[in-house]
């Protein structure tokens, strides 16, 4: 098995047959024309295939959801098949979902509850996490959410919330809510308090959401219900807070209830084609839920194609999607912009628009957590915009006017980085830098101690030694250094250079640089013989501190930094030739000590 | 002690406390004082210094081992780890410091040795830095290509 790579997040519609026949349903008439019979035969296997595809593509269901229709419709033990796959799923790759902060363990279902109570004890079993789908104000769970036949089941769809209330494990509720549902909101708020109270669901574990326009559904059903529309989710939004805060409710309200409106959801992500697939029994990939049955949002199908092309096939389609509406000015000015993005790209696509169907209801919860949900302003904002645009409408960044440069910003050639231009990459590759740079041919012998001095450039530490005028001090270099890009080593010099971290500024690029005090060669025929060895060479330093004490100041460290007279001309040769070289080399590359020199002990 | 080893030692200490950017005073003459005293009395000379998160740790022996002492310097501005002994100064990694305890070298290319306030001091604050080395290309040949 392939480390896996990429998370992504899956629904798995096992059957699109549903047992009942609400008045909004984005399905259209794929509920009712499914097979039963065919998609339990397949339910399973069309899931394990796909696990085992993403597994070999090295992609990570970190998430995999069951979703219908209505997955209760399969048989118990099709059922019992799927949720068993699910959790083994989770347990293959625990590792990997928890590092990504991720706690499953045990499979989630969305249900209608019309079948909990027989299922019951199979949901306990495999500790199956249930989100319930209710309408609100219940009397319109009366109205559209009937059977096939056309019956009504709010008495029956009661006695479940209670058994979901009692259920030990994970459960939440959600509601769709159109124009009708918003048109009683007292009553609305009663039947939340009635199911908290009176059924003993939780309802701060609830949320909410908004239908939309669709077109399967006005096919089917020819006269869908009415969106809200953003005033009405405004004025939801607003009478909400002022019935619940301050209530038991409260936490389910700010933090559950419109939970779907916030960046966390994959309406708000740049591109959930990249990582929201909803896969269906019979192997074909959509969307997600709302692009199930549309061809625009049809990525493919696991039986036929590779994993990684369907993947494509969804960013691409989604991307599509979003240039097509374009981005309408005020989100593109928007400070929002970060968290939503424009919204989801099957509503743009279902309402023919460029903005998010929930834009004022966003900003008034951008309003109310500001700290979750931070504004950009001004030139971050204007930054993210083009970042954001140059991603996701690429044919409208090529037209925006380039964004003035930063006064102060660096121009640096895009090869810069390449790793074969950095500076150890830049050594390694010319012998002469190689011993330029060694970090074992000099040794400073400090009253009987040995450091070896490496290039200041170069070294991850650095000492800063505290010299009185009375110690021993002397350099020792490998001999060898002496013939190195020199012709004639005799020729060659000791060269060492002495600077005082008092800044000066200076030179074209006015930078400011340590000043210098003294720079000493001495001939390579008047060095000393070296205890470590006749491979080595010795240069006593002591009386050449002394008689520059007088430069040395009390708090101020001193940089000693020595090479030898050839190896500091290739080094100058070296930047002249190659700009990589000099850019990174521009501080002295020598081999240096740091010190303060204590004149006055 | 000799006499030129304590004044190292208290040369040492004293651009310690001036790269904590901790103020003149008597308290910093009490704390100056008092490592002066902790370091030369260590064994062998084996005593450092360690800044770390607004205290100083006092250890003897080697690199990890348990601290024997710790004085709290709260008005210490300096944000880095900073390590001392009685004739050397080292900046370390203050993550690797506080997570396991064993030292990584880092340059003193920021080391802030001079008295606060004074010249030297606000010339060498770097603000933008990019490595450990020192700004010191002291030479006529600073040619560019071309």
């Amino acid at each position: 098995m392939n480390l896996p790579s990429r998370p992504i997040h899956l629904l798995y519609v096992p059957t699109l047959a549903c047992n009942l026949g609400c008045s909004y349903c984005y399905l259209g008439t794929q509920t009712t024309e499914a097979k039963l019979k065919e998609d339990s035969a397949r339910a399973a296997s069309t899931l394990r295939h796909a696990l085992t595809a993403l597994d070999e593509a090295g992609v990570l269901a970190f998430n995999v959801s069951l979703h219908g229709g209505e997955v209760t419709t399969l048989p118990a033990a099709v059922l019992d098949e799927l949720f068993s796959l699910v959790r083994a799923h989770y347990l293959r790759h625990f590792d990997a979902i928890t590092a990504l902060g991720h706690k499953k363990l045990a499979p989630h279902i969305k249900t209608n509850l019309y079948k909990f109570a027989p299922l019951y004890d199979l949901f306990e079993h495999h500790k199956v996490s249930i989100s319930a789908s209710i309408d609100l104000p219940l009397k319109l769970h009366e109205e559209h959410r009937r059977t096939l036949g056309g019956k009504g089941w709010r008495d029956l769809a009661c006695d479940n919330l209670r058994r979901l209330a009692a259920y030990p494990h994970a459960k939440k509720i959600s509601a769709t809510l159109a124009a009708e549902h918003l048109a009683d909101i007292p009553a609305l708020i009663d039947d939340i308090w009635y199911i908290h109270r009176e059924l003993g669901f939780d309802m701060n574990q609830m949320n909410l959401m908004f239908a939309f326009p669709s077109a399967l559904n006005t096919a089917a059903r020819g006269n869908p219900l009415a969106p809200a529309n953003e005033a009405a989710q405004r004025a939801l939004y607003d009478a909400l807070n002022a019935a619940f805060a301050g209530t038991e409710l409260e936490e389910g309200l700010r933090r559950h209830w419109f939970d779907e409106f916030t960046p966390s959801y994959c309406t708000n992500a740049v591109n959930c084609g990249e990582r929201f697939y909803l896969l269906q029994g019979d192997g074909n990939v959509y969307s997600c839920v709302r692009g199930q049955g549309l061809p625009e949002f049809h990525y493919g199908n696991v039986y036929t194609d590779p994993i990684d092309t369907i993947l494509a096939s969804g960013a691409r389609k989604i991307s599509a999607i979003h240039q097509q509406f374009g981005l309408a000015d005020d989100c593109h000015n928007c400070g929002h912009l970060a968290q939503c993005h424009s919204g989801c790209a099957v509503v743009k696509f279902q309402r023919q628009q460029a903005k998010s169907y929930t834009c004022q209801l966003q900003k008034a919860l951008y309003r109310d957590y500001p700290l979750r949900f931070p504004a950009l302003a001004g030139n971050d904002q204007a930054a993210y915009a083009r970042n954001y645009i140059a991603r996701a409408h690429p044919a409208l960044a090529i037209n925006m006017p380039a964004p003035p440069p930063a006064p102060a910003a660096l121009v640096l050639p895009s090869d810069l980085v390449e790793p074969k231009n950095g500076l150890r990459a830049l050594i390694a590759g010319d012998p002469t830098l190689v011993e330029l740079y060694r970090a074992d041919a000099w040794q400073l012998e400090i009253n009987g101690e040995y450091v070896a001095l490496e290039s200041q450039i170069l070294r991850a530490r650095s000492d800063c030694h505290t010299i009185l005028p009375g110690d021993q001090i002397s350099l020792h270099l490998c001999r060898d250094l002496l013939a190195v890009a020199c012709p004639e080593p005799l020729r060659n010099t000791v060269y060492l250079q002495v600077l005082r971290d008092t800044p000066v500024v200076y030179g074209d690029e006015q930078r400011s640089k340590q000043a210098h005090l003294f720079t000493y060669q001495r001939f390579a025929n008047c060095l000393s013989d070296s205890p470590l060895g006749e491979h080595w060479a010795m240069l006593d330093l002591a009386p050449l501190l002394a008689l520059h004490a007088p430069l040395f100041q009390r708090g101020v460290r001193n940089n000693l930094l020595v090479t030898t007279g050839y190896l500091r001309d290739y080094h100058y040769q070296k930047q002249k030739m190659n700009a990589f070289y000099h850019v990174q080399a521009i501080n002295l590359p020598f081999q240096n000590l740091e010190f303060h020199y204590l004149t006055d002990a | 002690m000799a006499p030129d080893e304590l004044a190292r030692t208290a040369y040492t200490v004293e651009c310690f406390l001036n790269a904590l950017r901790l103020d003149d005073g008597r308290e910093r003459t009490a704390i100056e004082e008092r490592l002066v005293k902790w370091l030369i009395a260590t064994e062998n000379k084996s005593g450092y210094l360690i800044f770390s998160d607004g205290n100083i740790f006092c250890h003897t022996g080697k690199e990890g081992s348990r601290a024997v002492n710790t004085i709290p310097v709260p008005t210490a501005s300096r944000q880095h780890a900073l390590w001392c002994s009685h004739k050397k100064l080292s900046e370390i990694d203050a993550d690797s410091y506080a997570g396991n305890g064993k030292l990584v070298m880092l340059g003193t290319a920021a080391l802030l040795l001079t008295l606060p306030g004074s010249a030297e001091a606000a010339a060498a604050k770097p603000t933008f830095e990019i490595g450990f080395s020192n700004n010191n290309n002291n030479n006529n040949n600073n040619n560019n290509n071309g």
